[in-house]
């Protein structure tokens, strides 16, 4: 299962069969009223409201979002970024004392 | 690398730096961006998230009718585009949109390139490696941002106080700090001994993050004073006098997430009340004053005056004219804003506001003249005393700092520096000292006189005007029953009838029930003027009497807390826990002492005025020193500099400036 539709729609032990779904135009997801309701956003700035793990499941994995998942993805770039920064700043540090020294 | 390529990335880092990160994003491709007036604003708020700053500016640069504002609670995506436009009469807002996570490693790169530009003096060694002190300074931001969490879920969507790898917003935020940290430590080996020589360009890079509680110095500053702990002998006396404080302070607060709105204090006042808030403010304001303490010690062979003066008129000078450009340029207030890290936008126009004054890219207008007064007081006493010729251009720039002076219409300031620099000068020319001591006798009887004979009002008013003012701001008031043309027992002075309840069962704060009681029960020490009417004789020619009434009627501290307050650059409690008619909206205490009082109580401002008279006395010899000294204890007395970081660096430079006397002595014969 995508990683990213845990990370939206929480964890579930459901196994989806997205293609069945996608392929029966009457199947209608039924609310859950343990789940608490996520708004899931798409690229055009549609919004749907979802009210079960299954139906949030299966708009994630289309090209919905809640808009916080890409803010975190772009979070975890820039985590890594600075670390490489770190890391490179300290061997070209290293390498201009060695120069310095010969 | 030959020195001309060095410069020559250096001018470029700084430039894609400053302007790269507001025309990097994607722009839209389909639509082209239109003039922003009341038709353009449906577009552009049609379009949102589709333009970058740098889009609208072709079109928009002289529009005068737009007001550019940061939008900070912004996703990444739409960081540095147009989130959205609002239209009013006066003008149309347009938000930008910046967001925390880039603003962090964007504003703190650009002050450390400017950090790069101070000139390399000897290098200081320090004698561990910088592991732990980046460690510690790492827990304390993480603490930080725990404890003030009413303060960052309002500036940033993904904020998150869970401890886990998996919160990037924070990991990526403690990465970023240990990168600038590891920079800086790089940066600050060979410039330590020279720091002190450019420290007024504080006053124009003011270094408070964009969408932070804190500014850049107190970071660096925390960093330095760790730095320094480890290695140096700390006064064992003093820092155990502040762990007890700090252990009372702790034990006495009570854990609330408040949100106290910082507003223009952004960066050196706690925005809750929160443990972890309240341990991170103790721990880093110990840090910074002993950081101060030692660049200032060591720094003392490497004072420069010459530079000093240049660098306090350049700033002057620099304040100046960001804050005219800022005034007509919209673009160039957003930019100054972002880059200076300026606690709030500069003014959008030239003309003045309430009380006629005019603030610039400052702060506030009394700040902005209490600099101003300052530089112009300390270039003269410098430039005759230690007779150090002044340049041609620097003319240029006392002219541009006076023009700061005269806007920000700090009578206060301005007057205080024409005092001193008449006394010194007179000092300069009349030598017997029994007639200078007749001259200052007969000047103050004679101002006191022409003033109580101009006064317009009477004596019995002006000894219980402040009383009014705090009884008016009390919600007390809105109960009074008035006479038929509405006046109240309070505008007759009538203070008995307050105190008719019992202090338990009364609305008013501790300090205004005290203060009545004071007033009303003849609690005069025999031979000394009652001391509330001698406070309130004083707040009215100073135009003190409404904000030093509002400050008792909110301040409300049980006994210890009277005593010793609530620890340092903690404002929320003072704030928000007593209700009067002023809890919102920020309303200083507008008195530095009695910021100092909610900080370290009575026992502190004592402690305090007790070591300023001493260092004032134990110099009595040197004026240059005693002048300086004076102007800010007079000026910070009636406005609330000391929480700004910038005028607090300032005042323990001032505070110390005695030590340097015979070291810039020295400087002077080897330049």
């Amino acid at each position: 299962m995508n990683k990213k539709i845990y990370s939206i729609c929480g964890d579930s032990n459901q196994i989806v069969d997205f293609e069945t779904i996608g392929n029966d135009p009457n199947f209608v997801f039924k609310n859950d009223p343990n789940f608490e309701t996520i708004v899931l956003y798409d690229p055009e700035g549609n919004i749907v409201n979802v009210n079960s793990w299954l139906e949030c499941a299966n708009y994630v994995n289309g090209v919905w979002t809640n808009g916080l998942y890409e803010q975190l993805d772009f979070e975890r770039m820039l985590f890594f970024l600075t670390v490489s920064s770190i890391f490179l700043y300290l061997v070209f540090k290293k390498i201009w004392k060695v120069r310095n020294y010969q | 690398m030959s020195s001309n390529i060095r410069k020559l990335t250096f001018f470029l880092t700084t430039f894609l730096l400053l302007l790269l990160p507001w025309f990097l994003q994607n722009s839209s491709e389909e639509i082209e961006p239109v003039l922003i007036d009341k038709k353009g604003t449906a577009f552009y708020q049609t379009n949102t998230c589709e333009f970058t700053l740098f889009d609208i500016l072709s079109q928009n640069f002289l529009n005068d009718e737009i007001n550019i504002l940061p939008d900070t609670y912004s996703s990444v995506k739409c960081n540095s585009k147009i989130n959205g436009v609002d239209y009013f009469e006066s003008d149309i807002k347009v938000y930008i949109g910046t967001n925390a996570n880039i603003d962090f490693l964007l504003q703190s790169l650009i002050w450390l390139l400017l950090i790069a530009l101070i000139p390399k003096s000897n290098v200081r060694k320090f004698k561990y490696n910088n592991i732990i002190p980046i460690a510690i300074t790492s827990i304390l931001f993480t603490l930080h941002l725990l404890g003030e969490k009413n303060f960052y879920t309002s500036f940033a969507k993904s904020y998150s106080s869970n401890i886990s790898f998996d919160n990037y917003f924070l990991t990526s935020l403690i990465a970023a700090l240990i990168f600038i940290l590891i920079i800086f430590d790089d940066l600050l080996k060979d410039r330590f001994y020279n720091l002190i020589n450019y420290f007024p360009f504080m006053f124009l890079f003011i270094g408070a993050y964009n969408t932070f509680n804190l500014n850049f110095y107190l970071i660096i500053l925390v960093y330095i004073g760790l730095r320094i702990f480890f290695e140096t002998k700390v006064n064992v006396k003093l820092t155990l006098l502040y762990a007890l404080l700090t252990v009372f302070w702790l034990v006495n607060n009570e854990n609330i997430y408040l949100y106290f709105d910082v507003d223009k204090l952004k960066g050196f006042v706690s925005s809750s009340q929160s443990t972890y808030s309240q341990i991170f403010w103790i721990i880093s304001f110990y840090f910074v004053v002993l950081a101060l303490y030692t660049i200032l010690n060591e720094s003392k062979d490497f004072v420069n005056l010459k530079m000093i003066r240049y660098n306090f008129l350049l700033v002057g000078g620099l304040v100046s004219l960001f804050g005219i450009l800022s005034a007509f340029y919209p673009f160039i207030r957003f930019l100054t804003y972002y880059n200076l890290g300026l606690n709030k936008l500069g003014m959008g126009n030239f003309t003045a506001i309430e009380g006629n004054t005019w603030r610039g890219i400052s702060h506030s207008a009394e700040a902005l003249g209490e600099y101003a007064a300052f530089t112009i007081l300390f270039a003269v006493l410098i430039s005759f005393h230690y007779k150090i010729k002044i340049s041609n251009f620097e003319i240029v720039l006392i002219f541009l700092t006076l023009l700061n002076l005269f806007r920000s219409n700090n009578f206060a300031a301005v007057s205080s520096m024409v005092i001193f620099i008449t006394l010194f000068f007179m000092n300069q020319l009349i030598k017997s000292k029994s007639f200078k001591i007749t001259l200052i006798i007969f000047v103050i009887f004679s101002s006191l006189i022409i003033y109580s004979k101009t006064s317009e009002y009477s004596y019995k008013f002006v000894s219980s005007v402040l009383l009014n003012e705090a009884v008016n701001a009390s919600i007390i008031s809105d109960t009074l029953p008035g006479n038929e043309d509405g006046f109240t027992a309070a505008d007759f002075s009538n203070f008995e009838i307050f105190l008719q309840e019992s202090k338990e069962d009364s609305s008013l704060s501790s300090s205004l029930y005290y203060a009545l009681d004071q007033y009303t029960n003849d609690g005069n020490i025999k031979y000394l003027p009652d001391s509330v009417a001698m406070v309130s004789q004083i707040s009215v020619p100073i135009n003190r009497s409404e904000k030093w009434g509002i400050f008792i009627a909110k301040y409300d501290p049980d006994f210890f807390e009277f005593i010793f307050g609530k620890g340092p650059l903690q404002l929320a409690d003072y704030y928000l826990s007593h209700e009067t008619k002023y809890n919102d909206g920020l309303v200083l205490p507008h008195s530095s002492l009695l910021d100092l009082l909610i900080f370290f109580g009575i026992f502190g401002v004592f402690s305090l005025l007790i070591y300023s008279t001493y260092l004032i006395y134990s110099n009595k010899k040197n004026a240059v020193y005693n002048y300086l000294f004076l102007f800010l204890l007079i000026n910070y007395m009636k406005s609330d500099s000391i929480l700004y970081l910038s005028s607090f660096i300032l005042l323990y430079f001032t505070t110390y400036f005695y030590k340097f006397s015979f070291a810039i002595e020295g400087n002077l014969y080897n330049e």
